[in-house]
């Protein structure tokens, strides 16, 4: 079982380093805490170190300086089998994360890796594939799924292990808006019933504006801004260094002059009518 | 740390060697490796080692996973060798205690097999760390082969390091569904880990090879064929001064090996 502490996420000076022939530095010393319950957005250009500093704190990879504690432990100090206890990563590549020949028994696989009971899996399982309405391919080979039922599915595996901290590195990519809601939804949910911790890491502002509390902008392996999104989002003249836009309702009220940050179109209207109205 | 295989580009003397004469040396190499004697196999490794820091610049921290994975390999040979070879059988003691006899003919040989195994691991390691994968397939078609042939060469030995990551990614996948088969010293879990890895590696392989040639084909890669022309390279493949030092360096070898044993 694992302890429930205030941060889920401790990262103390984390720097990384990939060895040659890449060699680059890609994280330097990021000091970060992440409360458990956030739902935090990790933003920034190609290679600002968005998928290092996840797979670092999964324990895929081992930071050249600094600790990574998720909930209360250091990663790299527990054994690789029981790493998923603590912390759940979806791939940006469904193709490398799809191990059994059923949808179904792919969902379990993990379940079953945990020795979690069969009739408590098999109600895990069928809630998951409801949820992202994947039911109706529970027989078929996963590989035989569409890109974006595939990348459901990958997410559906590690969701329905209830890890304290879920990572999704891109869940969006090869959705369409409705698809990629539903995803956001089922993050959104399990973040509001289960207080799992959960950190997306997108390139989708729109998604961000709508569903994350936090956001964390990383440039070139530094954080460059972290706080609600509203305060992110309002510094776009920072955002811009690592080639982030605000979504266009946030570029639109800026433009406007709108007072506060708003993030949709509904929040952008009363404001729009507020300023009308004096 | 470098994945088997690995090529990655510089402008070092042996990064500059055509393909060709990189494997006449390799071959004079383990001609030399596998006739002389002891304590000459591990030297070579040792010197292998060298040639390959001084004229490549790759340090052995490099690849010493290479290594790592081969010492069990290596010491489960000499063991085999010590207690399965013949008389004279040579006592082991320790703090002046007997504590087991094993064969004097049979440690020789797994020593000198094991370092040959190693020094020869390593040399392989040398020539494709240190050869573009494309760059020995074109200089295979200057020597004679089918174009289709040599770039089809060429680009398994480029698809083997992605095939590396790409098991790297998969098992960090089943890491993270909770799988106790990767990391574990249990080979029964190890062997079970490996089934698991084989489906998506091999669904993504394919998946990618079918990518890929369809990519080539959307590139004109069939043209010269179907119109009857004859290719050009775009890159210069061919000898240079280098090539003729590596060769003298490869009957050097030879030649000194030759002495040796006639010696």
């Amino acid at each position: 079982m694992v302890e429930e502490r205030e941060f889920a996420l401790e990262l103390e000076g984390v720097s990384f380093s990939y060895p040659r022939p890449r060699h680059n530095v890609a994280l330097k010393k990021i000091d970060l805490q992440i409360k458990q319950g956030e739902f935090v957005a990790l933003i920034g250009q190609n290679g600002s170190g968005k998928s290092t500093l996840a797979k670092c704190t999964s324990g895929f990879l081992t930071p050249t300086k600094g600790v990574i504690r998720v909930c209360g432990k250091d990663i790299h100090k527990v054994p690789p089998s029981l790493q998923a206890r603590y912390v759940g990563y979806v791939f940006q590549n469904p193709d490398h994360q799809l191990f059994k020949d059923r949808v179904w028994d792919d969902v379990a696989f993990g379940l079953n890796n945990l020795k979690v009971a069969n009739d408590i899996v098999d109600k895990k399982v069928e809630k998951i594939l409801k949820d992202l309405r994947l039911y109706q391919y529970r027989d078929i080979h996963p590989h035989r799924l569409a890109k974006g039922d595939k990348q459901r599915l990958a997410i559906a595996s590690i969701v329905v292990m209830e890890p304290p901290v879920l990572i999704v590195d891109e869940p969006t990519t090869g959705q369409d808006p409705y698809k990629a809601r539903e995803i956001m939804d089922v993050l959104t949910q399990l973040n509001e019933r289960n207080k799992t911790t959960v950190l997306v890491i997108t390139h989708s502002m729109e998604l961000v504006a709508e569903y994350a509390k936090r956001t964390v902008a990383l440039c070139q392996g530094n954080i460059l801004l972290d706080g609600s999104v509203r305060e992110v989002f309002s510094r776009s003249d920072i955002l811009a260094k690592t080639f982030v836009e605000p979504p266009a309702v946030v570029q639109l009220a800026q433009g406007l002059g709108l007072p506060g940050v708003p993030l949709t179109t509904d929040e952008a209207g009363r404001a729009l009518m507020e300023v009308l109205a004096k | 740390m470098k994945m088997l295989y690995q090529f990655s580009a510089s402008e070092s003397f042996l990064h500059k060697v055509d393909p060709r004469s990189k494997m006449l040396f390799l071959i004079a190499f383990l001609v030399a490796l596998w006739l002389l004697p002891l304590p000459y196999p591990p030297l070579m490794a040792v010197g292998m080692v060298i040639l390959i820091w001084i004229t490549a610049g790759i340090k052995p921290t490099e690849y010493m996973f290479f290594v790592l994975l081969m010492s069990p390999i290596m010491v489960a040979v000499i063991i085999i060798q010590a207690v399965t070879g013949g008389a004279p059988f040579q006592p082991i003691t320790l703090f002046g205690t007997r504590l087991f006899s094993v064969s004097a003919g049979g440690l020789d040989t797994g020593i000198r097999v094991a370092f040959r195994l190693v020094a020869m691991g390593i040399a392989f390691l040398g020539f494709s760390m240190t050869t573009d994968p494309f760059h020995w397939g074109m200089s295979l078609y200057r020597t004679g082969l089918p174009y289709k042939a040599a770039f089809m060469f060429g680009f398994a030995m480029r698809f083997f390091p992605l095939l590396q990551e790409e098991l790297s990614i998969i098992g960090n996948a089943l890491k993270a569904r909770a799988s106790d088969t990767i990391g574990t010293s249990n080979p029964v879990k190890r062997i079970r880990g490996i089934g698991q890895l084989v489906i998506p590696l091999g669904l993504s392989a394919m998946g990618r090879s079918q990518t890929i040639a369809l990519a080539m084909e959307l590139r004109g890669y069939s043209i010269p064929e179907e119109m009857g022309t004859k290719r050009t390279l775009y890159r210069k493949v061919g000898f240079s001064g280098r090539d003729v030092l590596v060769w003298a360096a490869a009957l050097a070898v030879l030649a000194g090996t030759f002495i040796k044993i006639m010696a």
